[in-house]
């Protein structure tokens, strides 16, 4: 296996050509991550085409340099303009932008960076070594084993609630009712579509994010051009220190950073799930294991390191039930099998037998692409904090329009950015009167799977609630659970915070 | 509300109590009125596409309860927060939203280029820009940029 990987590596390295997609595909992702609305997905189904004439390592090498980058990308204009690139970077913005306003931003993107590097490298190891067992325990989940995952998961709606327990949940359940919209995805009859075939297929999770977080968020900043503010958008580093991230910060963080990355392993080696929850629970995780929890949402560097960390762990552990079982975790995954079959092969346990320098050059094109993001990012992250400290009058437009286009260009829909401008109204409304906009978020994207895996294992059961119970992977999430649940409110209690 | 100087003020008991009766109305609404409507009562799949919708439902009005009941709570409250409302600030976000629409509609019937040119442009004014040079500059340079990038580069449709 070393010497594959070792080949691997000079294969990538000292040819050119597979350098050269590598680097590629890294750069686009980073650039398609930052802009509002177009994600890490879209990136890598932009470099599908240019993969037919690649060979198999170069291709997909190329693919995962733009996932990676992408993943990580989302977290610029999150931390920059409070405006997450990709849902995977939601959870970036509540600590990574209030550092940016406190002249912190060269700090928390080499933070984002840091974790986002670690975590990833970290979920490359795991792959390395155990993707294999990791991939056949991940199969004995099925419907009722992630519905007691998913009722462990709405408990950070609690967490993330804020000042009062009730708003975060009243958050949370118009997040799972806008999650309902749509075809039923059991019975396949329309709901809360009101005749429209354009929400036929749900409300679109990037139209919500950037409605309900990005541009209700840059409403708030407008509310300061009312005041006549319109001076640069970020403040300039008060001190060299501002802009610079110490090893001893970057070591004080690694707890968080390696905890986080065992969530993001975790969650992206479960088919479905992906890496905007992996944040949150990383995030969350963080939040509650911290000594200082009171400095969440107010600009903690642990708040970045845990939810980057988790984002981009899951970019390498998605490929875990991918190669070792031929499963597809996600989109990203299911277009990686479309670029593996283009190329003649077939994902799946044999591939470890039938094409095992493909493998290896594909984890040697994996921990490379880190290298590359940090040299990268490294490089360039002062001209995107120049864009950044713009005036006001140009970069709030700006972020509009990136925005709005961005949106449009996810389905060429312009329901679509009707939908993003009630998003955006309703979430500058709920931050206006501490209601949590996140927690909508958490509730919507846990809304399908949540309820598909419910209705599906009652299906298998017979109505049967004890399925829940069948088996010690659902008592193992129930016991997490009700911990989750007894630590909530008793920090709630202690802040007084309950109602 | 009560106002003082220019801002209009709310307290969170207020906020709580209107909160709560706007969340209850909504609840029953979607009780009542728009699951019967909207979804399908289908019984052969084990539980039904309503089953969800209606817990929700009832869930929001529990909730409604649990906000109201906070807010009459904090009435006599003599700390309580205050929810302070800037008109000035509210109107600007007003005309946003409202900018915002009429580009929606305007792309819709003109397409890509000169809405986009016209949003960016009056965006730009209404927040405070005033050297035409620069306005010019990045209302008419920006959307070809971008233009270029979705077409060219990304092979995306702009109408």
């Amino acid at each position: 296996m070393f010497e594959l990987l070792l080949n691997g590596f000079i294969n990538v390295l000292f040819t050119p050509s597979t350098l050269l997609a590598l680097i590629g595909g890294v750069i686009l992702g980073v650039i398609l991550g930052a802009i509002p609305g177009l994600t890490a997905t879209m990136a890598i189904a932009l470099v599908v085409p240019l993969t037919y004439y690649m060979d198999p390592v170069q291709s997909l090498i190329m693919l995962m340099g733009a996932y990676n980058g992408g993943t990580f990308g989302g977290s610029m204009s999150a931390i920059l303009l409070g405006a997450p690139g990709t849902p995977a970077a939601a959870a970036t913005v509540a600590d990574g932008f209030k550092l940016a306003l406190q002249g912190k931003a060269g700090k928390a993107i080499k933070m984002a960076l840091r974790a986002s590097v670690s975590g990833c490298l970290f979920s490359c190891i795991v792959l390395m070594m155990v993707a294999e067992p990791v991939a056949r325990y991940a199969l004995k989940f099925g419907p009722a084993e992630y519905t007691v995952l998913m009722v462990f998961s709405l408990t950070i709606i609690g967490s993330a609630a804020g000042k009062s327990i009730t708003k975060g949940m009243i958050g949370g359940a118009l997040g799972l009712l806008f999650g309902m919209v749509g075809l039923d995805r059991i019975a396949s009859v329309p709901r809360f579509t009101f005749g429209s075939i354009d929400l036929a297929s749900g409300i679109d999770l990037i139209v919500m994010l950037i409605g309900s977080l990005a541009l209700s968020e840059i409403f708030i900043q407008v509310e300061s051009v009312a005041r006549g503010k319109i001076d640069a958008h970020l403040p300039p580093p008060s001190c060299p220190d501002d802009d610079k991230l110490s090893f001893k910060e970057y070591l004080s963080n690694i707890k968080t950073i390696t905890r986080s990355a065992a969530i993001g392993c975790g969650i992206g080696a479960l088919p479905g799930l992906g890496p905007t929850l992996a944040s949150y629970i990383g995030y969350d995780m963080a939040k509650r294991n911290s000594r200082n929890p009171e400095l969440f949402g107010k600009g903690a560097l642990e708040g970045v390191a845990a939810a980057e960390s988790a984002n981009n762990a899951v970019c390498g552990a998605n490929l875990i039930p991918l190669l070792a079982l031929g499963v597809p975790g996600d989109t990203m995954a299911a277009i990686m099998i479309g670029a593996f079959m283009v190329q003649g092969l077939t994902p799946g346990p044999l591939i470890f037998r039938e094409a095992p320098h493909v493998v290896a050059g594909l984890y040697a094109g994996l921990i490379l692409s880190n290298i590359l993001l940090l040299i990268f990012v490294s490089v360039s992250f002062r001209m995107f904090t120049k864009v950044a400290r713009l005036e006001t009058t140009i970069i709030f437009p700006v972020v509009f329009i990136f925005c709005i286009i961005g949106v449009y260009a996810l389905n060429q829909s312009i329901t679509d950015m009707w939908i993003m401008l009630f998003f955006a109204v309703l979430g500058y409304v709920m931050v206006k009167f501490d209601y949590s906009p996140a927690t909508m978020m958490i509730g919507f994207i846990l809304s399908p799977l949540f309820e598909v895996n419910l209705r599906q294992a009652l299906l298998i059961s017979g109505n049967n609630p004890l399925i829940f119970f069948s088996t010690p992977i659902t008592w193992l999430f129930w016991a997490i659970t009700v911990y989750s649940i007894f630590a909530i409110v008793k920090s709630k209690k202690r802040s007084n915070q309950l109602i | 509300m009560i106002y003082e100087g220019d801002m209009m003020n709310f307290t969170e008991s207020k906020v709580d109590q209107v909160g709560g009766i706007i969340l209850g109305v909504f609840s029953l609404l979607l009780y009542f009125v728009i699951i019967p409507a909207e979804v399908v009562d289908v019984q052969k799949f084990g539980v039904s596409p309503r089953f969800f919708p209606k817990t929700m439902a009832l869930f929001l009005l529990f909730l409604a309860i649990c906000l109201f009941v906070s807010g009459y709570r904090k009435k006599r409250q003599e700390k309580q927060k205050i929810y302070a409302i800037n008109p000035k600030e509210l109107k600007l976000i007003m005309k946003s939203v409202i900018l915002f629409a009429c580009y929606i509609i305007a792309f819709n019937l003109f397409g890509y280029m000169i809405p986009t040119i016209a949003a960016l442009a009056m965006f730009m004014y209404m927040y405070g820009q005033r050297k035409t040079r620069l306005l010019i500059t990045i209302s008419v340079g920006l959307p070809i940029v971008i233009y270029l990038f979705f077409t060219k580069a990304l092979q995306m449709v702009l109408p």
